[in-house]
């Protein structure tokens, strides 16, 4: 990390710590998580694409399947995660920047890579397509 | 026709490989989440200790742990962890704990709710939960989180787990059988009053509850936990003079902390406070001079040298420094005495090496100050203890690990 990096996420950290960040994530909390509940045939749902808001991501709610999905956009380019933990299949959440298991405290990045144990496989990755315009999410 | 169509969409998974994980046709069947699978994990830590002031070191494989969990289907699984601590427990020799950590059932409400029954963690504080080795920092856990929140706090009961719909917020309640104030202890408060599954008296009960709230890398939580210390029945308990009931000769404790991570950078802080209001008439049975007030605060920033590590296998070195206060007898009743000892600072300093998100190899040193000795409580001191120093040096070396 060059010098310069360094000392501009040092002052961010202490602006968070005098409270800031928190005034803002509290004022952020008022968001709501945008959450998208899907009728699932055939094993794919249907997203219309206008549901992805500025927040990059969309939590899918498919009907008759056991853990939401988490579909994330990064330019025009979609990634479907299943929200299961790797490690002993307990849901986890997404908090906009990493995905968290509550049962033993696994995190994976915004690429389902492991970045905490004990999980040592990255999340599942569903496959996506684009339709018209809709979003193809196929679940298995 | 579902068969054929599940087996083309495997083929096709593993056709086209993706950056995360590639799926199987075994796996197909078992990610819908609805057929039975069991699970088998673990985890341990073994760490070299010098005590500077008595010029003692030790080694100790501290804790290996199994996890055991079954999903019998969408809505039953069962989790368990057996803990053996300290490697070995032999007959009539001091040391060593054979222990069931968690074992309980949990049934899954909605996509947001589920509950628990048997022996579970609540959720109070940052290492309750979430205590495996390789996710903290220092090869001892801090010492407010063991000894004011005694971690691993687990007691037998049912639970209620939630996240609201829209909103970054889980919500969690317990009731949990109550402590047992006879086995509360100078210099570990309550900790001798959990039950841990063992034969816990069920006349007392306790409430916790949590709020937590987790967006953008912050985590925020706030937590409580509320009573009765008296597991006796009404006559017996009256006869001592103690309140009995479900919440009889309460202890409550209130606790808040903070996690923020910003790219290489984190921090964390958690405060808590340990009320025990009949601390006076627990004295007058047990004679164990339980305080009414103690508190604890530490907090702990951290930062990664190798946050930009991109390589398949996430590599992390952690520098850290903790800082932490605590007084074990800020308040106490008439019929106790105030041990000066109890109100420490440790300062802990280290560096915790990730080779892989599973393994951490740990290095830290802790300064530890307290307040001075008093005479007017060691009642049969060891006649080999040398006189007590109000500033030590620990130093820690070790590894730990799960899967």
């Amino acid at each position: 990390m060059k010098r310069r990096e360094f000392l501009k996420d040092g002052c961010s950290l202490c602006l968070a710590l005098s409270g800031g960040t928190f005034l803002l994530s509290a004022l952020d909390s008022c968001t709501p998580i945008p959450i998208f509940r899907a009728q699932s045939e055939n094993h794919r749902v249907k997203i219309p694409l206008q549901k992805f808001t500025d927040v990059g991501y969309l939590i899918v709610r498919p009907s008759d399947y056991s853990y939401d999905v988490a579909v994330l956009k990064t330019n025009d380019e979609y990634k479907a995660f299943i929200m299961k933990c790797t490690h002993a299949d307990n849901p986890v959440k997404f908090d906009g920047i990493e995905f968290r298991c509550n049962l033993h405290g696994s995190v994976f990045d915004k690429t389902g890579k492991v970045e905490k144990g004990p999980a040592e496989k990255p999340l599942f990755i569903l496959q996506t397509m684009k339709q018209d315009d809709y979003l193809i999410v196929s679940l298995i | 026709m579902k068969r054929i169509t599940l087996s083309i969409l495997s083929l096709f998974f593993i056709l086209f490989k993706s950056q995360a994980q590639t799926l199987t046709s075994e796996d197909s069947l078992s990610i819908s989440g609805k057929n039975a699978a069991t699970y088998i994990g673990g985890y341990g830590n073994a760490y070299y200790h010098y005590d500077s002031n008595q010029k003692q070191a030790l080694i100790n494989l501290e804790r290996a742990v199994l996890f055991i969990g079954h999903r019998f289907n969408d809505k039953f699984s069962f989790l368990s962890e057996i803990e053996i601590e300290d490697a070995k427990v032999s007959g009539g020799e001091e040391g060593g704990e054979v222990a069931i950590e968690q074992a309980y059932l949990k049934f899954t409400l909605s996509r947001n709710s589920y509950l628990t029954a048997g022996l579970f963690l609540p959720r109070i504080g940052i290492l309750n939960e979430n205590h495996l080795p390789n996710t903290f920092n220092g090869n001892e856990r801090t010492r407010i989180e063991s000894l004011l929140i005694p971690s691993t706090w687990r007691e037998l009961g049912v639970g209620f787990y939630t996240s609201l719909n829209n909103f970054p917020v889980e919500l969690s309640f317990a009731l949990i059988n109550g402590l047992n104030c006879a086995g509360f202890e100078h210099g570990n408060l309550i900790r001798g009053g959990r039950a841990e599954g063992r034969e816990a008296t069920a006349n007392n009960l306790a409430l916790t509850g949590a709020v937590k709230y987790q967006k953008n890398n912050l985590v925020l939580q706030l937590s409580a936990y509320a009573g009765g210390s008296v597991g006796l029945s009404a006559t017996e308990a009256r006869i001592l003079n103690l309140s009995p009931g479900p919440f009889g000769t309460p202890v409550m404790l209130t606790e808040g902390n903070i996690q923020y991570k910003i790219n290489a950078f984190s921090i964390k802080a958690l405060a808590t406070i340990v009320s025990i209001p009949d601390a006076e008439k627990i004295n007058n049975v047990f004679s164990n001079n339980t305080p009414e007030i103690a508190y604890g605060i530490y907090g702990e920033a951290a930062y990664n040298f190798l946050f930009k590590d991109d390589s398949e296998n996430k590599r992390s070195l952690f520098g850290f420094l903790r800082y932490e206060k605590f007084d074990l007898n800020a308040t106490v009743p008439k019929n106790a005495v105030n041990d000066p000892v109890m109100d420490q600072q440790h300062i802990v300093l280290g560096l915790s090496y990730l080779p892989i998100p599973q393994i951490a190899v740990k290095a830290d040193v802790r300064f530890a100050k307290t307040g001075k000795e008093t005479i007017a409580l060691p009642v049969n001191p060891d006649p080999l203890a040398s006189p007590h120093k109000t500033n030590n040096t620990f130093i820690n070396i070790g590894f730990g690990f799960s899967f």
